[in-house]
Order: structure tokens, then sequence, then C-alpha cells
């Protein structure tokens, strides 16, 4: 637990984290002052007619279709999981400070858990609490212009299901991501063959072998978020067999880096 | 007296294009417990690389490795709370201050804050404490390194180079330091090229030249293992008359930096000053020769009979 407190500490010690929780914020403020501005003045038929208003509350999430207001910040979200977690493994090698700590955990397997840990943790409470600090920077609009009407006990329990799910991916993507950084022991790596294959190979793939389509990262993940088979793509995976092979993916990639992380030497530059 | 360090045919090599480099080659050492001990040998030695095996941080190709008698790396968990070390340049979060890193190490191992107090103290930085690391000088960092080393309060401190970066005060601080940590019971364990530092600071050495043991033991012990002759060094107003009425009369004399260094224990100096006295050549000036741990140091690094084509390129 020492160990996992200190690396969550380390973590939001780094500056790209703490950047990018800012940039966040300032878009939750930002989307509500529009949404607020945006709604003032009009009918509440007006805004139902928007359809995807979040002056009226049932807006932020409908269970039935899968989407919502919600569904807008969650690309960003795995995208800064993502990044930040980079970020937070990589900056250790950069700044070499893995050899000092491992001065003092010498169980490396021990030390890269915790670590994706901590990253786990951190991407799955500041994903959702962003999530909460999103649509509540709604509320003004629902008061002053909007409704809360179809809100019930159930909505509220399908909007923070959804929430939940958004900030398991996060984690995921801040576990991956850390994962790729350890093993190529920088940021930019992690970054780059992300990138590289979510576009390129799997767009290449999506294109050329269209059958396997479902079980990529893009499609899976895809899935998990909306809770639902898509339509688009042949073979679909139900979305319980998308979590589960978005799990077995992550545990593989994790276990090899983990592996690597455990057999390296732990040299100046390395 | 136990043993803190025990390596036993320590041999580390690594791939490279085009062949196998050989850092470390079949080293035994044994540092026991107590006193400050000297790990020396020039840039490329291999001593940081030893000190990595002895770590954890580098897995060694052969050889055994046993910390305070556990065995590395399966024993390191228990050995390093009882080892604070400093590999390399001291790596530390550069966006927090130096009190912020070392609370987050002493975190790790539950150390009260009042430690963290207690080393920044002991290295001089209590009142840097709340400055960000990235704005230390290389010395401040290295104290900062040392201050982390310091934290367990450890029975073995292992320092790389603890000197690097400072200047000749900041040296001086430190080789007090570390004496005083060692008369207080601990062992350090401290790897340098620079010879002033061991010499005036250690009890014991160790010699590394190409990843090879050259020799150890008392700095005493040490400096009388090198082949040195005895000898004296002379002035007189002209050398080259000097020196060939020395060779004349069978005195093995070379010319060294304005003097002549004569071959010859320092009681016969009276032969010697005869012999230039008839040359008509009078001493203004006359010393015996003393060695350095340096100048031995230089000799058996330079002497090594390990072939560095041999060492380096293994298979290549």
């Amino acid at each position: 637990m020492n160990l996992l407190m200190t690396e969550m500490r380390r973590a939001l010690h780094r500056r790209a984290v703490r950047v990018l929780i800012a940039i966040a914020l300032v878009g939750c403020v930002f989307a509500g002052v529009i949404a607020f501005f945006g709604s003032a003045g009009k009918t509440l038929a007006q805004l139902r007619l928007a359809e995807d208003s979040p002056a009226v509350m049932s807006n932020w999430w409908i269970a039935d279709d899968h989407v919502g207001v919600l569904s807008v910040g969650m690309f960003f979200l795995f995208l800064g999981g993502f990044f930040a977690g980079a970020t937070v493994a990589g900056g250790e090698w950069r700044a070499g400070t893995i050899t000092t700590v491992l001065t003092w955990e010498p169980r490396r397997l021990r030390l890269h858990g915790a670590r994706l840990a901590s990253g786990a943790v951190l991407a799955f409470v500041i994903s959702f609490g962003l999530q909460v600090l999103f649509l509540a920077c709604f509320v003004p609009a629902v008061v002053f212009s909007g409704t809360t009407e179809g809100v019930d006990g159930s909505f509220w329990l399908n909007l923070a299901v959804a929430a939940a799910r958004t900030s398991v991916i996060t984690a995921a993507a801040a576990v991956l991501a850390m994962s790729l950084a350890t093993a190529a022991r920088n940021t930019a790596f992690a970054v780059i063959a992300m990138f590289a294959w979510i576009v390129v190979v799997e767009g290449l793939i999506r294109a050329l072998k269209p059958s396997l389509s479902s079980w990529l990262w893009g499609e899976t993940v895809t899935t998990v978020m909306g809770w639902s088979r898509l339509d688009t793509v042949e073979l679909a995976r139900s979305p319980l067999l998308s979590a589960v092979t978005l799990a077995v993916y992550l545990a593989v990639i994790v276990g090899a880096t983990a592996i690597s992380f455990q057999r390296r030497d732990i040299a100046a530059g390395s | 007296m136990a043993n803190v360090i025990e390596i036993e045919g320590l041999r580390k090599s690594y791939r490279r294009r085009g062949g196998t480099t050989v850092a470390v080659d079949g080293l035994d050492l044994t540092v026991p417990e107590g006193g400050v001990y000297g790990f020396l040998g020039p840039n490329g030695s291999g001593k940081t690389t030893t000190i990595r095996c002895v770590l954890g941080l580098a897995r060694p190709t052969n050889g055994v490795i046993r910390l305070f008698g556990r065995p590395v790396p399966e024993g390191l968990r228990d050995a390093v709370r009882r080892t604070g070390a400093i590999v390399e340049t001291p790596a530390l979060f550069p966006t927090m201050t130096a009190r912020e890193n070392l609370r987050l190490l002493a975190s790790v191992d539950r150390i009260g804050l009042r430690r963290v107090d207690d080393v920044l103290a002991i290295v001089g930085l209590a009142d840097r404490a709340d400055d960000l690391v990235k704005r230390y000088s290389l010395g401040m960092k290295q104290r900062l390194g040392l201050a982390a080393a310091l934290l367990k309060d450890p029975a073995l401190l292992m320092l790389d180079e603890p000197a690097n970066g400072l200047d000749p005060a900041g040296m001086r601080e430190v080789r007090q330091l570390l004496r005083q940590l060692a008369d207080d019971g601990r062992t350090v364990f401290v790897s340098s090229h620079i010879l002033a530092e061991i010499e005036s600071t250690c009890d014991r050495v160790a010699i590394l030249a190409k990843g090879r043991l050259v020799t150890h033991g008392t700095v005493e012990e040490v400096i009388s293992t090198a082949s040195h002759r005895a000898s004296i060094l002379v002035k007189v107003d002209d050398l080259d008359l000097g020196m060939w009425a020395l060779r004349d009369a069978h005195f093995v004399t070379e010319r060294v930096n304005g003097e002549l260094r004569v071959d010859i224990p320092p009681e016969r100096a009276g032969d010697v000053t005869r012999v230039l006295a008839a040359a008509g050549q009078w001493v203004t000036e006359l010393r015996p020769d003393r060695f350095s741990l340096e100048d031995v140091f230089l000799e058996l690094t330079s002497a090594s009979d390990v072939s560095q084509a041999q060492l380096e390129e293994v298979g290549a």
C-alpha cells in the first residue's frame, strides 16, 4: 500500500498530468458556459428538438441508444489517460529516477505492479471525477433553461454505469501506455506505436480484411463503451466478449512488458 | 569481521553490434564491515557495472554476489534496506523540491519525516530544501543524492563517484562526511577515479583495470605492492651534467620535471651528493621520492597485462 501511495504521489507530480487535468477542467467549464448561454431564452420544446442539448438532463445519457452528452468527453478521456500514462512511465526513464527507486524497492515486479495499479486507480478516479464535473457544469443550464423531466433512479444508475465504464477504459488506456513506455523506456514510443497501430494498421486491416474488424482495438473499445453490439461490423461481438477481449489484449501486453522489465539491465541512459 | 559485500568470479558482458563488450571479467572482491573502501579504476574499468550488479540493477553474466551474506538478486529485498546508494549522477524528480523528493523516498520505507530534515542538515542543504531540484547545481544534486542514500540510516553506503561536480570545498566536506560515517560504524564503499579523494579518506582500496581486479588491500599495502624503486629527487644547476656524472658512477638516473630521480634508498643520499660535488654540481635540493596512490594507480592500470582488444571485443 505504501508503494502504491508513493507511486500515486509521484504520478500526480508529473507536470504533464497536471497540465492535462487543467486542460480538462477548463474544457468542462467552457462547455458549461456554452451550454448555459446556448440554452438561454429557448423554450423547452426547442431544447427537446435539439435532442442533444445538455439543458435537458435526460440527454446526459440515453441508455437505450447508448449515447448522450457524456459521450462527448469519452474520446478525450481515453486520449488523456493514454498520454498521461505514457508520460508518467516514460519520464521515469528519461530522468533516470527508475535507478533511484530500484535501490529502494529492488523487487521489480512488485514495483511495476504498484506503478501500473497506481496509474489505473488515478486514471479511473480522475476520469470519473472529470465526468462528474463535466456534467455538473451543465446544471446551471438545466436549472435556468432546461428540465429534469424523465430523470429517475434508473437514469442515474445508467449514467453512473456509463461513466464508470468510461473510467475503466481510461484506466486501461493508462495502463497500456505505461506498459508500452516501460518496454521502450520512453514516452514517444508508446504514443507513436499506439497511433501507428490504431490509425495505420487497424485502418489497413479494416479495409483489406473486414472480417477481422471485430478483433480490432477500435471496434472492441467502441463496443465496450456503448455496451452494445456494433451493427456496422462483420461478426460483431457482444459487449461482454469485447470486454474480455480487451482484458486479454491488455493482460498480454502488461505481462510481456513486466517480464521485459524484470529481466532488463537498468543501465545509464537505458 | 563480517563481510558486507562478497563478489566471486563476477563477469558482465554486453552484446553489441559486431561483438560482445566485457565490462567486468572474473572479479573477486570482498569488502569487510566498517571503514571506507575505495573502489578505484579509470573510466570504463567496470566500477559502475560492478556496483549495478551488486545492487541488482544489472544481471551478472557469471559469478556470485552476496550483500550482507544474502545472495543477489534473491536476497536483495532485505539487504537493500540496510544499503544506501548513489549510482552515477543522483537521479531525483526535477519538478519536486529536495524535501518532497526525500519525503517520497522515505514513504517507501516508512521513514519518519524528521529523518528527512536530519539528512538535509547533514549534507548542508537545509536552507535550500524547498527549492526545486531542477534549480540545483550538480554539486547540490550530489549532496541531495547523498542525503537520499543516508535516509535509511544504512549500514552500508555505496557511492559511485560521489565527488562528481563538487568544488574543492565540497569535495573536502564529502570526504569528511564519509570519514565520519565510517567512524560511526558504517561501511562506506566509494568508487572514484579521483585519487586524492580516496587516498586521504579510505582505509582499504581495490584497483580495477579493464574489468579486472589489479590489486587490493589497505592503502599502505597497495602502495607497497607497486614495483616502485626507492629513489631520491635531486636538483642541481646543470641537470645534464649532473645526470651524466651520476650515470658514470653507475647510478640509475633519469630527468623528471626539472629534477633528477636517482634510484637509490634515501639513506644513501650522501653517495649522490659526493658524486655531484666531485663533478662540480652543488645540490640545491634533495628529497626522497615518495610514491602516492596515484603513482601506483597509474602504474598498475597502465601496465595491466590485460589486452584491451581481448576484453572489449570478445567474439567480434
